[in-house]
């Protein structure tokens, strides 16, 4: 090749490079519903709920997947948890409805300890899956730097929303392992259980859950602000609050140690919600994986049901 | 900053590149090569701020000494020199490893002090060391400080190499010359090539790798098929791992119409030790033999003499990799290859086939590989078990399926490690007949320059390039970051 060829190509591989890293970008962001995990269609069904005018609503549960598997809704209840939803995405969600509803007479808030201190869902699943308008991500954003929170900055943010890396692993299995008909039953399922599903389905499950991880870290100040925003929404409209703690398996709690619940207890405490008595320690066989109740969800819901009633 | 990432490859690589050309189009070839400088500094203090300092200090501290060596051949100015660069190398590389040897040898409780290993030390005491020697030995008569300094910390080489020689380097940097085209389309050729060999290659080598000496370093009881499994696998994850750091520094050293030197020639198709180590890491071979193995008396002394010299000499090279004794058998170890090939083979008239001189060949780096992997000796040992059937020759349950094999001796277990399936040893053979076949980067990239298909070419190469930044999915280390 001559230097002018040497040129062409220089400038053909440029150009070839930034159009396909664009079109990749672009799949990722935007075209979701072709690679997306089962996840991301909870997501999806939240918005649809937030889009249906459902006026006989009278209690709404808000939280994470804890409490996704353990409330079936009955008629005038809504499901709203997602996984790995901590009290930014609960607050957003609540707003976005309480903006047409107005019979909702009761909110059941459910967080695990692990949302209440890690940042790590928010950037991995609200920013991925777009799931915050600008305007809400913007008022994330500078609350955290009111308070200092160290998790929450905007260049992690631009890395996780625009950075491939983010997208590949579930791109990567769209190519090797094609699941619609598996995604098309997850849908229908989710659809006929009013929003409650699975995570786990082993009968028993004695593994560590994700706080044995993060036992020692601090509350995260901003996912504590949008807590109390949350208090503070429900007492503007009238709608009582109550907190509910979902169980952890033996193992976890062994190796989590009793002053770890003391401090939960005590976050929980200052703030000023009518916290419901549940037992945080359940037997392993109990739960269908680390984190989430199987056989025991039943038993959950009943006790829940107990004592919001 | 490591080169396989996003930080990298799309903010500081263009800034640095356009800051570099515009100042030299525009401006001057001083202000262009300042630039440069800047530009190597912050990509060395971005990994290790605090030893910045160490690196400017040592590069000043070398220039005063070689100028003063320029006016006045004194060997005592050398000695300070040399002795003051392999002084910093061993309180930072090796004081706890003295330490750790004294004390299991004494038995003398003595605490190791928290010494960081900063970055990079090893490669520019050696080319500091080089430079100054040559001062001594008239080999320079001119220097200066930019052009010098830009030597030491040009970043495409200043992390793991390869390890430059002043002669080769500082000429390119004093003399301005006219923009290449034909320099950029290598450039992003080779980094495209390296990058892939890189994250798609290596990276997915390790996940065999690594499990297999974790679990030896735990003791657990390796098997034969496990054992070899991972050994093959990290013969193959290092040479594409370091091969792809290589490829990528002289495709950034030539974006800046820089020529670094080819640091491997496919080594794997080498047909006896020699050759292994004239086609292995082939700048820190000619270091080793120009400044250590000559010095000491090369093979012009006595027959004995020689056998010690190329003993200390690979002894010292393995020391070099690292402060562990793992290191230093591996490179005792190759250095009773090459005696016994100096002693055995080189001699004898038996001609011995050149797929199985190659096979042999492999099977022996391989065999030293263990060493150079395992962090201590007992994982060494555990693995040596596994790959000499002491642990026996059991499969995984899963590779039993895959293989649909029913052979007596080989019996199903249920084990943590990852299994190579039918697919997956498919592909490690099919990665071995690659090395074997395949021609290096160089003579890729040569090839394509004498085709006149530049839209061919540059569609594979994007794509390639493509491909690979879309799955790094992690940033691993390159394995000769920790050197």
């Amino acid at each position: 090749m001559n230097q002018k060829q040497a040129k062409i190509f220089t400038f053909i591989f440029m150009m070839i490079c930034s159009l396909l890293l664009s079109l990749f970008i672009y799949f990722c962001i935007y075209q979701k519903e072709h690679y997306e995990w089962e996840e991301w269609f909870m997501y999806q069904d939240v918005f649809k709920k937030l889009a249906q005018q459902n006026h006989e609503v009278d209690t709404i549960y808000l939280g994470d997947s804890r409490l996704k598997t353990i409330v079936k809704p009955k008629t005038h209840e809504l499901n709203l948890a997602l996984p790995n939803a901590s009290p930014i995405e609960s607050y957003f969600i609540l707003k976005r409805y309480l903006k047409n509803q107005s019979k909702v007479k009761q909110i059941v808030l459910s967080f695990a300890p692990y949302h209440l201190i890690q940042t790590r869902a928010f950037f991995n699943r609200s920013i991925i899956y777009n799931f915050l308008s600008k305007k809400e991500l913007d008022l994330v954003f500078q609350k955290s730097l009111e308070l200092k929170d160290p998790h929450f900055d905007k260049y992690r943010y631009y890395k996780t929303k625009y950075l491939p890396n983010s997208y590949f692993t579930k791109v990567k299995t769209l190519i090797f392992s094609p699941k619609s008909k598996q995604t098309a039953a997850f849908k229908t399922l989710l659809y006929k259980n009013k929003g409650q599903t699975y995570f786990g389905k082993q009968k028993g499950s004695s593994e560590l859950c994700d706080e044995t991880t993060i036992k020692n870290m601090p509350h995260s100040p901003t996912i504590k602000y949008f807590l109390k925003l949350i208090i503070q929404l429900c007492k503007d409209n009238n709608i009582k609050v109550v907190y509910y703690t979902a169980p952890l398996n033996q193992t976890s709690c062994r190796a989590l140690g009793s002053q770890f619940f003391k401090n939960h207890s005590d976050y929980l405490s200052k703030l000023p919600l009518n916290l419901l008595e549940s037992s945080y320690c359940w037997p392993d066989k109990y739960f269908g994986d680390s984190s989430h109740l199987y056989i025991g969800a039943d038993l959950a819901q009943q006790e829940l049901r107990k004592q919001i009633q | 900053m490591l080169f396989n990432s996003y930080y990298f490859i799309f903010v500081f690589l263009p800034i640095s590149f356009a800051l570099y050309h515009l100042a030299k189009q525009n401006k001057s070839f001083k202000v262009a090569k300042f630039f440069l400088l800047l530009s190597s500094w912050y990509f060395y203090a971005y990994l290790e701020p605090k030893y910045l300092i160490l690196l400017i200090v040592s590069i000043l501290f070398n220039y005063k000494l070689a100028k003063l060596l320029l006016k006045n051949k004194n060997p005592n100015i050398l000695f300070i020199g040399v002795g003051a660069h392999l002084l910093t190398l061993v309180y930072f590389k090796y004081f706890n490893f003295f330490i750790d040897t004294i004390q299991q040898i004494s038995g003398l409780s003595i605490s190791s002090s928290n010494i960081v290993l900063p970055l990079a030390i090893s490669f520019f005491t050696f080319q500091q060391i080089a430079y100054l020697v040559d001062v001594y030995q008239n080999k320079v008569h001119s220097q200066n400080l930019l052009d010098y300094s830009l030597f030491v910390s040009f970043f495409a080489q200043l992390i793991a190499g390869p390890i430059v020689h002043h002669k080769d380097i500082i000429p390119q940097f004093a003399l301005s010359r006219s923009f290449s085209w034909l320099k950029i389309q290598s450039a992003l050729i080779f980094f495209s090539i390296g990058l892939f060999k890189k994250v798609i290659v290596a990276d997915t080598l390790a996940q065999f790798v690594d499990p297999a000496f974790l679990a030896a370093s735990q003791s657990y009881p390796i098997t034969f098929v496990e054992s070899w499994g991972a050994v093959c696998a990290y013969s193959l994850q290092i040479y594409f791992d370091f091969s792809a750091y290589s490829d990528m520094a002289v495709g950034l050293a030539l974006l800046f119409q820089i020529d670094l030197i080819h640091n491997f020639n496919r080594p794997y198709q080498a047909t006896n030790i020699k050759e292994f180590w004239r086609r292995w890491h082939i700048s820190l071979s000619l270091f080793l033999k120009n400044y250590l193995y000559i010095p000491l008396g090369g093979n012009r002394i006595s027959r004995f003499r020689t056998k010690l010299n190329l003993i200390i000499t690979m002894g010292l090279g393995g020391l070099w990799h690292g402060s562990q004794w793992t290191f230093v058998l591996w490179g005792l170890l190759h250095g009773l290859y090459l005696l016994i090939y100096e002693s055995i083979f080189r001699v004898t008239t038996i001609k011995i086939p050149r797929l199985f001189a190659t096979i042999f060949t492999f099977f022996l780096v391989s065999i030293a590989w263990v060493l150079f992997r395992s962090p201590d000796l007992h994982t060494a040992i555990t693995m040596y078990q596994g790959l000499f059937t002491l642990n026996g020759i059991e499969l995984d349950y899963r590779s039993i399926e895959a293989f649909s094999l029913h052979y007596p001796l080989i019996q199903a277990r249920n084990t943590p490690l990852p299994y190579f399936s039918f697919y997956q040893m498919y592909c490690l053979i099919v990665l071995l007949f690659v090395l074997y076949f395949c021609p290096c980067t160089k003579d890729i990239v040569d090839y394509i320059k004498i085709q006149e298909k530049p839209l061919l070419w540059s569609i594979l190469i994007s794509i390639l390039f493509v491909f690979s930044i879309v799955c790094l999915e992690q940033q691993h280390q390159f394995i000769y970051f920790r050197f």
